[in-house]
């Protein structure tokens, strides 16, 4: 939790005392009061409910201990001793601010910058309150926004160190298909002047995979830099949730295929629709099935989607399981990272824009969900996507 | 005609970087790995190694630090050739050994102009040792 700001706190916050004494009162028995309470740091004196002064501790008795002070103020009404002090108590009203209250406080003449203060209260008798007290509470505040400044300051850092190691890997992987493109290019025109064209389709083909590739990474780029920005929308329908699976069976078989992969859905218990941003399900579900696919060579790959009852309501489980290469804990820690992949030679070996799975787990939270991942090298690797069947404000995150 | 041994984990970056300074009238022999270079080089004559720095496996700048401390192999020069094109980039590549920086895309004529000044320096390193 946030500690109030400074500037929100008023000295109405404060402990305070209210002990008060009729205008008539004698010093001696002022004195008894303040020697039976040791704590209190000063008496108000009242006529009725007017406010006539404040007797602060140290000013009382430090008259009393002058030669004659016992016998002067002693039998005398307590409003002689108010007449005779030179400096009025500080009063301040309940909406000061403890800041403010200190600098008034600390503006006093420096023999009565340890009194007691008295704050008026519309409709309520007034208060006093000790010095300490307000510089322990401010002392508190301002130890307070000071950690809250580190801790912001902390948190703007690493985001610029994040942002500045984005910046980093992006402009590598942009260069990357741009060497082949420019590249490629150049070595055509030289073929096309020389008339050495035997190798030219193969060159151009070169050219427009790696075009692709620049387009996917952009693509996946700008959706980042939209959902960071919070501009990413959000499209919520009603929709078949088995026709999405029949569609995704359809657009990820010839990947699992190419590797020689048994692909199978199971589903324990059918959830028929959703309310939910259809086009991110998908893209998420694509997503994860196409990395099953890429590491895995000749093994399985399962989608199995379930229905689960808690929290805020239903839940649709997918979990991607394969029997591929897996990842260790360092990999997997790393995982969500934009162009992370768990080794550099990654997106050449098995293609990618190392884009995918952070994007995904981006998807997941603006449906209200949660995605988690279980790994193992060699053991095959399961992501858990859990979203729920009706789209809500993603406020507590769902127990996994 | 010169030889150079090209270091590049990249199919396509391979393809069109060795075919440029082929045509540039060097003799080029690729290998795609760190641990293929230190191999491929003690079993012949270069005369430059063109060098990527973000390779898996050993990196380009462990593999210049590797060529470096080898009696063998210390006086051949490195040219640093990387997508890493930050200013940083370049001085790591400098700090583990490597004699000069390129940045990809690659630009053919700044390309061959460091690689022919890296060349000629080794020569004219190589005429003034005493014999």
């Amino acid at each position: 939790m946030n500690p109030p700001a400074t500037q929100d706190v008023t000295v109405i916050d404060l402990p305070f005392f209210d002990t008060q004494v009729p205008d008539e009162t004698p010093g001696s028995e002022v004195a008894r009061l303040f020697e039976r309470q040791h704590s209190l740091p000063g008496i108000m004196v009242m006529n009725g409910t007017q406010f006539l002064g404040m007797v602060s501790r140290n000013q009382f008795f430090q008259r009393l201990g002058r030669p004659f002070g016992i016998e002067i103020y002693g039998p005398r009404a307590i409003t002689a001793f108010l007449e005779s002090q030179p400096v009025a108590p500080l009063l301040l009203s309940a909406a000061t601010t403890i800041q403010n209250a200190a600098i008034f406080c600390l503006a006093r003449p420096v023999e009565y910058i340890y009194d007691p203060f008295v704050i008026t209260v519309q409709d309520q008798p007034p208060r006093v309150v000790d010095f300490l007290s307000l510089i322990m509470k401010q002392t508190e505040l301002l130890t307070a926004a000071q950690i809250e400044a580190h801790t912001q300051r902390a948190a703007a850092i690493s985001a610029s160190n994040a942002k500045s190691d984005f910046l980093a890997s992006m402009s590598h992987e942009l260069r990357t298909p741009l060497t082949a493109i420019i590249g490629y290019g150049e070595i055509l025109i030289e073929d096309l002047n020389t008339g050495q064209t035997g190798e030219s389709v193969r060159r151009v083909e070169n050219i427009v995979k790696s075009g692709r590739h620049l387009l996917e990474m952009i693509n996946g780029i700008l959706d980042l830099a939209k959902i960071e920005a919070r501009k990413m929308d959000l499209f919520l329908a009603t929709f078949s949730l088995s026709d999405l699976i029949a569609e995704i069976g359809g657009i990820v078989q010839p990947l699992m295929s190419k590797n020689g992969n048994e692909f199978t859905m199971t589903s324990d218990q059918l959830v028929n629709e959703m309310h939910s941003d259809e086009a991110k399900v998908r893209q998420s579900l694509v997503n994860l099935l196409g990395n099953a696919a890429k590491f895995t060579d000749h093994g399985r790959v399962n989608l199995n989607i379930r229905k689960e009852t808690g929290g805020e309501g239903d839940w649709v489980v997918f979990e991607v399981a394969d029997s591929g290469i897996g990842m260790d804990d360092e990999q997997m820690k790393r995982l969500f990272e934009s162009f992370y992949q768990a080794d550099s030679s990654i997106s050449r070996r098995y293609g990618g824009t190392g884009l995918g799975l952070s994007l995904t787990k981006q998807f997941c939270e603006m449906l209200g969900g949660k995605l988690s991942v279980r790994s193992a090298p060699n053991r095959g690797t399961t992501f858990t996507m859990k979203v729920p069947v009706r789209w809500k404000e993603p406020v507590v995150a769902p127990p996994l | 005609m010169k030889r150079i041994l090209f270091v590049e984990d990249d199919d396509m970056s391979r393809d069109v970087i060795s075919t440029r300074l082929q045509r540039s009238g060097y003799d080029v022999v690729m290998v795609e790995d760190g641990f293929k270079a230190l191999d491929t080089i003690t079993k012949d004559t270069f005369d430059l190694v063109v060098l990527d720095m973000s390779m898996p496996g050993l990196s380009g700048w462990d593999t210049a630090k590797k060529l470096k401390a080898a009696p063998a192999t210390a006086s051949i020069p490195i040219l640093a050739l990387s997508a890493h094109a930050m200013s940083a980039d370049r001085k790591k590549a400098l700090d583990a050994g490597c004699s000069d920086f390129d940045s990809k895309p690659v630009n053919l004529p700044r390309l061959v102009g460091k690689i022919e000044a890296l060349l000629g320096s080794a020569e004219s390193a190589a005429t003034t040792v005493p014999k």
